[in-house]
């Protein structure tokens, strides 16, 4: 209803409006290896491919938010099209959307590329649960995109609240040719939160802390029995489930005692400071993942009894465990430099996963220990249309030749850098480079470690407007991997593209 | 506002809780990880069998107060006791996830992990971050940390 309800605004105020922003990509990636180079693929939105070659021809059209900006409420909507090859799907919708705003607030209808927070999106490797890795989820979502500022300016609160549907399933079951588990109508759930402390006008100093979480449920799941059958298991989806995603808890979903949280949560632990100085503003910020309660906490219960006592809480006694798991980043942005104007450093380790044993209390062992949080694989997994949602250096199923929907490497340690300038008006470049040692996962681990090195060297020009050709744009980007984990590739991605305005 | 008696109070609540709860974490220093078997010697013969690449992979797990056996047969839990260079284990279990826990009476289960008896005495030859060796009366095991 609310869908339909946006849907009419829109078309009256289409009609109030006389011009529309459209744009035209055309982009091809040759790579010679295994796969496309990483960063030439990785963090696309999910336009990006894994085949060598690959191709696609984008057509979309928008009206803007910030053309409603003055006034209290605004309308916002927008359409890309994709016909692509080398690619998971040759024709996909990658945006359609409806977005409507009162005073802050928004209401989203659709699926719509939304940025990662509190990191910089054209450098860093990738928020590890709102990643831009993945095509965009058809959702409705309420959010407060911008900060809300109170108490005079020193605090501000955004976030948002979602509920969508994966668009996938058709293509897992190609996937795995049916020979693996796959599922069908996922459900998606997300939520964040973000504080910021400080106020640039009248202190340099400010904090952003924030939690982000996913929660994927519903759905059918598809397992190959061992009679060869397919055998569908259906999830709950009504109500007491969109309420379980929302609000983590038991949903009996493991045995008569073992009572486990309906659906699969992730999250992710955010904090940014940020120094900003009349000619240089400096960032550190971090994003420490959870795969469940062990490493949201980072703490577990562990007063269980024995015997008969077994499932009896007799003490206060909780287990702790240490933080390792976490993203560290630094970023310079150079506010008087044209060569490069922003250079980040990024520090990435996820080998602990609360430890290498995970036990539920029994009758003779009463220890819990919440370990082997397999990161990106618990029952959904974490991906939509093959690629991560998160970060992309958690290996993507889409790379996968044994057609299992599985991230096969979770376990590792990285480390990147990025840098990007605009030389001179119009021109536009970025370096990436990135080093990860990966040990696959708790369950199967690699025979030895591998290491892998990924490098992007990217340009990209826009022609100056009121010339010829203004509204055009090229791009070239050279994109190289060296390791046994990816393997060794390297490629050239070409890309034109027009923007200019539909008048009607 | 939030006025200084209830942020004061608050702290209260939380010292609180933290004084009446017992919060233990692991305290196995280099020994706490995941071990990857990569090679048995067998001391009486000389004989050395290579390990790392066979799947799956035979691995310790310690953490905390338990040290989990995967990778052969069942899956195995045990209590150890550790200190400088000794590692004794004691009290196997196996079971699975939801499963109840059977105490181990077949040693037939323990020696696929190099493990020859229900209470196995180890010498620890080598215990870094990286790698670990232990050896027993017959047996001299090699680990590499993932």
């Amino acid at each position: 209803m609310l869908g339909i309800a946006l849907l009419w605004l829109c078309s009256t105020v289409c009609f109030a409006q006389d011009s529309l922003t459209y744009h035209i990509t055309a982009q091809t990636t040759n790579s010679h290896g295994d796969h496309t180079p990483l960063w030439l693929n990785a963090n696309r939105y999910g336009m990006g491919a894994v085949d060598k070659n690959n191709g696609f021809l984008e057509l979309g059209v928008s009206k803007p938010m910030r053309v409603d900006s003055l006034g209290k409420w605004g309308v916002a909507y927008g359409a890309d099209i994709v016909g692509a090859y080398g690619s998971q799907a040759s024709f996909h919708i990658q945006q359609a959307y409806v977005e409507g705003r009162w005073l802050k607030g928004h209401l989203l209808v659709g699926s719509k590329e939304l940025p990662m927070e509190l990191k910089n999106n054209e450098l860093s490797t990738g928020s590890q649960t709102l990643g831009i890795n993945a095509l965009p989820v058809p959702q409705v979502r309420v959010s407060l995109p911008d900060y809300w500022h109170f108490a005079n300016g020193w605090l501000g609160l955004k976030g948002h609240i979602a509920y969508g549907m994966f668009t996938d399933g058709n293509w897992q079951e190609d996937f795995t040719a049916q020979h693996g588990r796959y599922s069908k109508r996922v459900l998606y759930h997300s939520k964040a939160g973000y504080l910021k402390v400080g106020n640039e006008e009248k202190f340099p100093l400010t904090v952003e802390m924030g939690l982000e979480m996913v929660c994927l449920f519903g759905g059918d799941f598809y397992a190959l029995q061992a009679d060869g059958t397919i055998k569908k298991f259906s999830q709950d989806k009504g109500l007491k489930a969109f309420f379980s995603a929302f609000y983590p808890k038991d949903n009996n979903a493991g045995t008569e005692e073992y009572m486990d949280i309906g659906g699969n949560h992730v999250g992710s632990w955010l904090m940014r400071v940020n120094y900003d100085a009349p000619t240089w503003r400096l960032s550190a910020y971090a994003d420490h993942f959870f795969d469940d309660h062990s490493q949201m906490f980072l703490l577990d219960y562990d007063g269980y009894g024995t015997g008969d006592d077994w499932f009896v809480k007799t003490n206060h006694r909780y287990f702790h465990y240490p933080l390792k798991d976490i993203m560290l980043g630094g970023e310079l942005q150079l506010k008087r430099c044209r060569w490069v104007n922003t250079l980040l450093v990024e520090y990435l380790y996820t080998k602990y996963q609360s430890g290498s044993i995970f036990h539920d209390h029994t009758k003779n062992i009463p220890d819990h220990l919440g370990g082997r949080d397999d990161y990106y694989n618990h029952q959904w997994g974490n991906f939509h249309w093959g690629q991560v949602m998160g970060n992309p250096l958690y290996m993507s199923p889409v790379y996968n030749n044994d057609g299992s929907l599985s991230t096969k490497d979770n376990r590792f340690v990285a480390w990147h850098f990025g840098m990007s300038g605009d030389p001179i008006e119009g021109l536009h470049y970025r370096l990436l480079a990135t080093y990860q040692t990966g040990y696959g996962t708790y369950n199967i681990p690699y025979d030895n470690p591998k290491h892998s090195i990924y490098g992007l060297a990217e340009l990209s020009y826009h022609f100056p407007k009121s010339g010829k050709l203004e509204g055009w744009s090229v791009g070239a980007g050279l994109g190289i991997d060296k390791g046994s984990l990816l393997g060794n590739n390297y490629g050239l991605q070409i890309t034109i593209g027009k923007t200019g305005i539909i008048h009607f | 506002m939030i006025s200084m008696k209830k942020i004061f109070f608050v702290l209260i609540l939380i010292v609180g809780f933290l004084a009446s709860c017992d919060i233990d974490s692991t305290r196995n220093g280099d020994l706490d990880g995941f071990w990857v078997m990569q090679r048995i010697d067998t001391l009486s013969t000389g004989g050395s069998m290579d390990v790392h690449a066979r799947q799956p992979k035979l691995t310790y797990s310690v953490s905390a107060h338990l040290l989990q056996l995967r990778g052969a047969t069942q899956e195995i839990l045990c209590r150890f006791s550790f200190s400088g260079d000794s590692l004794i284990l004691s009290e196997p279990y196996y079971g699975g996830w939801c499963q109840p826990d059977y105490e181990v009476e077949d040693i037939g289960l323990l020696q696929p992990y190099g493990i020859n008896r229900i209470e196995e005495h180890f010498y620890i030859e080598a215990l870094d971050g990286k790698k670990m060796i232990l050896t027993s009366k017959e047996l001299r095991l090699y680990f590499r940390k993932y």
